[in-house]
């Protein structure tokens, strides 16, 4: 073999990496799955930061939101708003959905002070060894995840909500569910 | 103010490199034009050094006005950590990169090029100040530290804290640029062989050293890497295989294969394409390991910031590969030279089978390296590629190497003879079997550290005995030069491989909830909480456990909390012996005034071997740059690897 | 060179070397095959972290990383080392299928995947052929014997056609045989695990079948306790729904033994529970309902509502709250 068709081929293969070099993107926005959807919810079960129990398996028969949050993340406070106009159309309906923030990595003083000033009065769970985040799969905060009344994950939302995203899509799985 | 001198100096570079190259191409045919080149690249390098220099000062003197101060300077950094902060992120790194660079470029134009045949010299001239004019380009545009940030800023976050945490940081990234940009040197004078069609081994025999030297360099810069990962980020390993440490090792496996092959070269004649293969891919492999680990594409601790420079350096390596592949190409059929190695038992049948294997495992690291960037592209999906495929590749590609050290320093060049090879191999086999029993009553178990421990004895069997042969013949002297050397490198990276395979394999580790004053036993020690400190100024807080080892003095692991970045760092405290570590972490949940820690242990065998190892290796490369041939080759028209009675 | 050995007799340091190779092979073996003792917990933590990718991170395992969602990763795995009922691969798969296969360092066996494995055994086993096939030209043209030109074979172009593709095949075969050897396979990649798991999970269809499809559903709740008898939900909604198809029957008799079921079952489990509401809610109901025990009823939903029953269940209340307090109340 002449080194003529040696340097071709090792052009080609250089090529073949420049090319996929240059197609992949920086890593960017992940989808909202999980092989968690449409299973039963993990079994979580956890302390709210006013030393009340939580036990997800308990609020069977209800929608449960939950809301994956830290006191110091950007998209977190971004999205307060919409979690507190969800929480409250959801609590004039008669089968409104539970809103529960899971606490990651953070100190009860600075979520009760993040309450505080920016409203919301829904029940925050503990989250100390990231227990929770770990059974759902959670790595980046927000995620917002919802479960049906009969105990089954619907829904992963990863990263930021929209303004009445979360209504919407609530409301899609309800008329799912009740057809 | 310091914003503009800094742009005003690199653009000073980028037109004296441009002006630099094109004398040195144009010098190539007119021999007055050739001598502008040294004061072209000289002005380019003083330039560099105008830039760091104004850098520098920017970050002593707290120039906020500057966007890269205001990301990684910040009144709280102690000085020591505040001058390695300029390297702290890309913008700073490119211009060390910049300024190393500019400096060899310098070197070459002005002390490698008049000893040369002068088309080979003012055409490796030519391409040093091409590359360097690029990175000028890359550090006055794209990834310029000089850039205004917003107005108003006082006082920034300061360096990562993980880099504030040794004093490591201040010379692990200098070390490993030297090495990493020193490849460029060889690169230079291979596109410069290849262009003039010298292709003679003229070019070979002025660079050795310079290959040597970047070796050197790169070698004790990722030593460093890796005792700074010990020392720092707790975990208690030295190499986790991410692509950073990857990108660093690439061009270090090709680099040492070239240092083998290119012995064949200068003593056969032979591999010349090879060879020059060889040193394009160290080269470009740079410049793809900056992309992999600057761009983003790939995310890494290293990574620790990331700008729009990628597809700068993706067209920088499409036109290193291009052009230096185009070159052999055309050159190609003219390198061949129908000589023959007679057989696989020869010096240059091992070394042949060494630069299979090197080849190999930088094909191993480099696929690890950006296959998921692959599947992402073919697939559409994400997976990570880590820590266990590159162990469970890179172990039998490491006995292998070890099995090679063992017997080629043995093996006689041209004609195989069994009788000598097997002579020579008698001692260091029983060398192999002792370190084997040796291992044994030690306590070893499993097949591969097993090998390595064996194998690892007959070829520090093998050094040795080369080594005895030369002082004997040659007295003293017979210590250094270059296959003395090389046989002290041997004997360094054996330490390091055997460290590494003990280490590795034969690590426990526990974690232990201490009570103040009520010693816990794991692994022959006894662990006894003495207290637990907290100090705490306006830059961090931190909480030391006092942790004392069998009765001995107490060991204070730490987790420190940043208050200004908000980031958690923890801090190990490392006993070192000359048979084990005994590593100890802080663990969360920290309680201050509870009289508790929760403590990790590990007890990690023969780590201070690895730091010993990189000691001998780089006394070694030193050994082997003490010039010796002149005396011993002096009339011999062939040269002769020197040291070689 | 001089040989540091002194001149030894050929047959003498045959057997030497005889006796060496004997001794290494023997230790290699002895080493090899030992044990070498117990794993502490730390360990197993250590190794099953270092086969997990922190998710945040890209490129750093879980056990080198600081951050603060390879810390959740560790602690889980702790959590399961320490609980003991887990292997290791089923850590890691249970870790996976939350997180999904980019978690996993280790590439999988099988799929595009295995390439990443397949690849370099195969670029080996190819360059060792092209250094064979060098040899075999290098002893055809002794050193020096030709110029520049390449001697040609004297194999046929179909000799040599063969010979590379006995390689290629070669090549390939090895390749595929350690991508299909090295890779990552865990132990089915469900959710289902322990024995909480499985019943999670026939708690979940039961209750998504409770309306649509009662008679399966009373079988779900029968499988669950016959797994766990004092397994609240499902003596509760067993109840529950025994509850709904009874009331319905003509025959009294039937319908009253039946309830006496209902209500065994829902006041077992609030003994055994006495915080779950939906078992309160629903003797309340019952009570009221069949029996016409209205200050009972109240007591209990007055119970049940403190617990914050969930919306389903308050509805059901909702509807004869008035009804019962009235009742009570009179």
């Amino acid at each position: 073999m002449s080194v003529r068709r040696i340097a071709l081929a090792a052009a080609v293969a250089a090529a073949g990496l420049l090319a996929v070099l240059a197609l992949v993107d920086a890593p960017g926005e992940v989808t909202g799955e999980s092989p968690l959807l449409g299973a039963p919810a993990p079994a979580v079960v956890g302390t709210t930061i006013d030393d009340a129990s939580f036990s997800l398996e308990r609020r069977k028969g209800s929608w449960v939101v939950l809301n994956f949050f830290n006191s110091t993340c950007v998209p977190c406070i971004a999205e307060h708003p919409a979690l507190v106009a969800f929480a409250a159309r959801e609590a004039g309906l008669t089968d409104g959905a539970e809103l529960y923030t899971v606490v990651n990595d953070d100190s009860d003083d600075a979520v009760r002070e993040f309450f505080a000033r920016r409203g919301g009065d829904w029940p925050k769970v503990r989250d100390d060894d990231g227990a929770i985040a770990v059974a759902f799969g959670v790595a980046r905060v927000p995620e917002t995840w919802v479960i049906d009344p009969a105990g089954f994950v619907r829904l992963r939302v990863l990263g930021e909500l929209a303004p009445g995203a979360l209504e919407a899509r609530l409301d899609a799985l309800r008329a799912a569910g009740s057809s | 103010m310091n914003g503009a001198l800094g742009q005003a100096a690199l653009l000073v570079g980028v037109v004296a490199s441009a002006f630099g190259a094109a004398a040195a191409i144009a010098g190539a045919r007119d021999p007055r034009v050739v001598r502008l080149v040294p004061r072209f690249a000289g002005l380019a390098c003083a330039a560099a050094v105008a830039a760091f220099a104004v850098m520098e000062r920017a970050m002593i003197t707290r120039d906020f006005s500057l966007a890269y101060v205001q990301k990684v300077g910040s009144w709280s950094t102690p000085a020591l950590y505040n001058v390695a902060a300029v390297w702290s992120a890309l913008e700073g790194s490119i211009l060390l990169w910049v300024l190393v660079l500019s400096a060899y470029a310098f070197v070459v134009a002005w002390w490698v090029r008049p000893r040369l045949e002068p088309r080979l010299g003012a055409w490796a001239s030519a391409v040093m100040c091409i590359v360097s004019c690029f990175f000028f380009v890359l550090s006055w545009g794209p990834a310029t530290p000089f850039a205004r940030g917003a107005p108003g800023v006082l006082d920034g976050p300061g360096p990562n804290p993980l880099l504030q945490n040794h004093v490591l940081v201040m010379f692990h990234p200098p070390m490993l640029y030297l090495g990493y940009v020193g490849m460029t040197v060889p690169f230079a004078f291979a596109i410069a062989a290849l262009v003039t069609g010298s292709l003679d081994d003229a070019w070979l025999r002025a660079t050795r050293r310079w290959s040597l030297v970047s070796w050197g360099f790169l070698t004790f810069g990722i030593a460093l890497g890796g005792w700074w990962s010990y020392e720092v980020l707790g975990w208690s390993g030295v190499w986790a295989w991410d692509p950073v440490e990857n990108a660093s090792l690439l061009p270090w496996l090709t680099g040492t294969a070239y240092l083998h092959s290119a012995m064949v070269q200068e003593r056969r004649g032979m591999l010349r394409v090879w060879n020059l293969s060889l040193l394009v891919a160290t080269f470009s492999l740079t410049i793809l390991g900056t992309f992999l680990t600057r761009s983003g594409v790939l995310n890494s601790v290293h990574a620790f910031s990331e700008s729009d420079i990628g597809p700068w350096l993706l067209a920088a390596f499409g036109v290193v590969v291009v052009a230096s592949v185009g070159l052999i190409g055309w050159r190609g059929d003219a390198l061949r030279r129908s000589d023959a190695i007679s057989s696989p038992l020869t010096r240059e049948g091992a070394f042949l089978a060494n630069n299979l294997v090197f080849a190999l495992f930088a094909f191993v690291v480099l696929l690890g390296t950006v296959f998921p960037l692959v599947v992402e592209v073919v697939r559409d999906r994400q997976i990570v590629v880590g820590e266990p495929f590159f162990d469970r590749l890179g172990v039998p590609l490491g006995l292998a190497l070890l099995a090679l050290m063992a017997i080629a320093p043995a093996l006689p060049w041209r004609t195989a003879a069994g009788a000598v090879a097997r002579d020579r191999l008698f001692w260091p086999a029983w060398c192999g079997v002792a370190a084997l029993a040796a291992a044994l009553i030690l306590g070893a178990h499993g097949l591969a550290p097993m090998l390595a421990f064996g194998l690892g004895g007959v070829a520090v069997g093998s050094a040795l005995r080369h080594l005895v042969a030369s002082a004997r013949a040659r007295g003293p002297l017979g210590l250094v030069g270059r296959s003395s050397g090389g046989m002290i490198v041997h004997l360094g990276v054996i330490c390091i491989a055997v460290a590494l395979a003990a280490s590795n394999s034969f690590t426990r580790s526990q974690e232990l909830d201490l009570v103040e004053g009520r010693p816990a036993a794991f692994a022959g020690h006894t662990f006894t909480l003495r207290g637990v400190e907290t100090t705490s100024d306006e830059r961090a807080t931190r909480v030391r456990a006092l942790v004392s080892i069998d009765g001995g003095r107490a060991y204070a692991p730490a987790i420190t909390k940043y208050l200004r970045v908000g980031m958690t760092v923890g801090t190990p405290s490392v006993r070192t012996g000359l048979a084990r570590d005994v590593y100890l972490t802080l663990e969360p949940p920290v309680r201050q005034d509870s009289g508790r820690a929760r403590i990790k242990v590990f007890v990690k065998p023969m780590i201070l071997w690895l730091w010993i190892g990189t000691g001998v290796t780089v006394l070694g490369t030193l050994a082997a740059l003490v010039p010796t041939r002149r005396r011993v080759a002096a009339g011999d028209p062939e040269p002769v690897a020197a040291g070689r009675p | 060179m001089t040989s540091l050995a002194a001149p030894v007799r050929p047959s003498r340091r045959r057997a030497a070397w005889a006796t060496l190779v004997l001794a290494a092979a023997a230790l290699l073996a002895v080493g090899a095959l030992r044990d070498g003792g117990p794993r502490t917990q730390q360990d197993r933590i250590e190794a099953i972290t270092g086969r997990l990718a922190c998710p945040t991170c890209a490129g750093e395992s879980v056990r080198v990383s600081r951050a603060v969602a390879a810390e959740s990763i560790r602690a889980e795995v702790a959590r399961q080392v320490a609980a003991g009922t887990r292997a290791d691969d089923e850590i890691v798969g249970y870790v996976a299928a939350r997180f999904g296969a980019q978690v996993l360092l280790l590439p999988r066996a099988s799929g595009f995947d295995a390439l990443a494995w397949g690849l370099p055994v195969a670029v080996g086993v190819l360059a060792l052929a092209g250094v064979a096939a060098a040899f075999v030209r290098w002893r055809r043209t002794p050193a020096g014997a030709a110029d520049g030109a390449a001697p040609r074979p004297r194999t046929s172009p179909a000799g040599r056609v063969a010979r590379a593709s006995a390689v290629a095949a070669l090549a390939v075969g090895a390749g595929w045989l350690v991508g299909r050897q090295s890779g990552e396979r865990l132990p089915g990649q469900s959710l289902t695990g322990g024995i909480e798991d499985s019943t999670a999970s026939l708690l979940a269809r039961a209750r998504a079948s409770t309306f649509s499809d009662p008679a399966s559903a009373l079988e779900l709740y029968a499988e669950v306790l016959a797994l766990d008898p004092d397994q609240v939900e499902a003596l509760t909604y067993r109840g529950w729904l025994v509850w709904l198809v009874a009331r319905g029957a003509e025959d009294a008799t039937l319908r009253d033994r039946a309830v006496a079921g209902v209500v065994a079952d829902l006041e077992r489990a609030t003994a055994i529970d006495a915080r779950y509401p939906d078992a309160h809610c629903f003797l309340g109901i019952v009570r009221f309902r069949h029996a016409g025990d209205a200050p009972g009823a109240k007591a209990a939903l007055d119970r049940c509502a403190a617990l914050d029953p969930p919306s389903e269940v308050r509805g059901f209340v909702d509807a004869i709250r008035a009804e019962v307090d009235a009742a009570a109340g009179g």
